[in-house]
């Protein structure tokens, strides 16, 4: 494994929606190879006041939403506060909406019970707009039986969906305690399960996840273009 | 006893255990919990292939022997326990070797146990609570809201020492 490698997983839902706290999943996270974490908790416990994070921990916000219109309202509300933006999935008229939008970072879980809850259409869509579709160890790890043999299948054809229309993608673990994070080898085994190979696994933790921190970091003017730090910048002229 | 030319191929995993009790974990329920993990991810068939043995634990640390070709169904295998009787744990492969003293040696030896303080104090900062267990930079507590504890499947709510607010007396 590339030792300059830098992983990220994010999607961990930590205190107050999980039971470890985002400086505790940090610790454990990095132990387990990773450079940082997003902090991405369901609206309903998003801090009324912005609160004090360590770095390395991004953070963000998982929106649900019952329809399109409201989704839009929540990505509103939310864009400008957050560093990753991610959308609830799992209805497909949500995951369509999340990936017709450029302001959505990452499409979770866009499996829903039986169906797969992506399409062609919708890849398309998610490759045109950048929306990042997750991939979560979460349901492999804690489910048993038909649950998780559904989560694997979903996993194989959203897969292949991505790998043909070049989607973004993320790996993340669901976290909501330090338990629940696994560590990079073993997420890359978890993904081989659903046709992943190592290096398209790799590229789901390193890579695309990279992409998302910096694309949100401040500065970022777009892709390829980004405001360094003004010392740097004066010295040009 | 075949030659060892004609043994299969081995690979010893060196594992350490990330659990929320302090007791050791016993090594009969250890090798329950991953004979049905990986019963229930690779059914029979699977499970013969990677042909586990349990060479050595300690009731944190361990030597697992799996079949060379095997290694990674086993990782997966492995990720997918996530209690062990019942208390939240995890099992981290912190490497791979072909020799169980070139495993020892490289992950394990080099590690030594930190310890663990059982407290009994009032803290605040990113969540109230009473502090029950620190170790290294962890601490857990039991948190005034319990709420977290049942939506994350925990017993304690873990925190780093950085999200406690000491409030020492001001002169």
């Amino acid at each position: 494994m590339k030792d300059n490698a830098r992983f990220y997983d994010l999607g961990t839902h930590p205190y107050p929606e999980g039971s470890g706290s985002p400086a505790r999943l940090l610790l454990a996270a990095r132990r387990l190879g990773y450079a940082g974490i997003g902090a991405t908790c369901h609206q309903e416990f998003f801090p009324g006041r912005p609160e004090r994070l360590p770095a390395g921990v991004v953070p963000g916000v998982e929106i649900a939403a019952a329809n399109a219109n409201e989704l839009r309202r929540g990505i509103d509300r939310f864009r400008g506060r957050v560093r990753v933006l991610a959308v609830h999935g799992g209805d497909e008229a949500i995951n369509r909406a999340a990936c017709e939008d450029g302001r959505v970072d990452v499409l979770a879980h866009p499996h829903d019970g039986k169906s797969p809850g992506l399409n062609h259409v919708i890849a398309r869509l998610a490759a045109d707009h950048g929306v990042a579709v997750e991939f979560s160890l979460y349901p492999l790890v804690r489910y048993r039986g038909g649950a998780r043999v559904r989560a694997l299948a979903a996993g194989r054809a959203n897969f292949a969906l991505v790998r043909k229309f070049g989607v973004p993608y993320v790996i993340t673990s669901g976290a909501l305690s330090s338990y629940d994070l696994r560590d990079v080898r073993a997420a890359v085994a978890l993904c081989r399960l659903f046709g992943m190979g190592e290096a398209d696994a790799l590229r789901g933790l390193a890579d695309h996840p990279a992409a998302i921190v910096r694309r949100g970091s401040p500065g970022y003017v777009m892709e390829g273009v980004e405001v360094l730090d003004r010392a740097d910048a004066g010295r040009e002229d | 006893m075949l030659p060892s030319s004609l043994r299969e191929k081995k690979r010893y995993l060196a594992f350490r255990i990330d659990c929320e009790g302090d007791e050791p974990i016993d090594r009969k329920a250890l090798q329950d919990e991953i004979y049905s993990a990986t019963q229930a991810l690779l059914g029979d068939a699977g499970s013969a292939e990677i042909g586990y043995r349990l060479m050595d634990f300690d009731g944190r640390r361990g030597i697992l022997r799996v079949g060379l070709a095997t290694v990674e169904p086993a990782r997966a295998a492995l990720a997918t326990v996530y209690a062990i009787r019942g208390q939240r744990a995890a099992i981290v492969v912190a490497g791979v070797s072909g020799t169980i003293r070139a495993a020892t040696e490289k992950y394990i030896a080099s590690e030594d146990i930190r310890s663990t303080n059982i407290l009994s104090m009032q803290v605040s900062g990113t969540a109230s609570g009473i502090a029950v267990r620190e170790k290294g930079d962890e601490i857990d507590i039991v948190p005034d809201d319990q709420e977290a504890l049942r939506r994350g499947h925990t017993r304690w709510l873990g925190l780093a020492s950085s999200d406690i607010v000491t409030n020492q007396p001001q002169e």
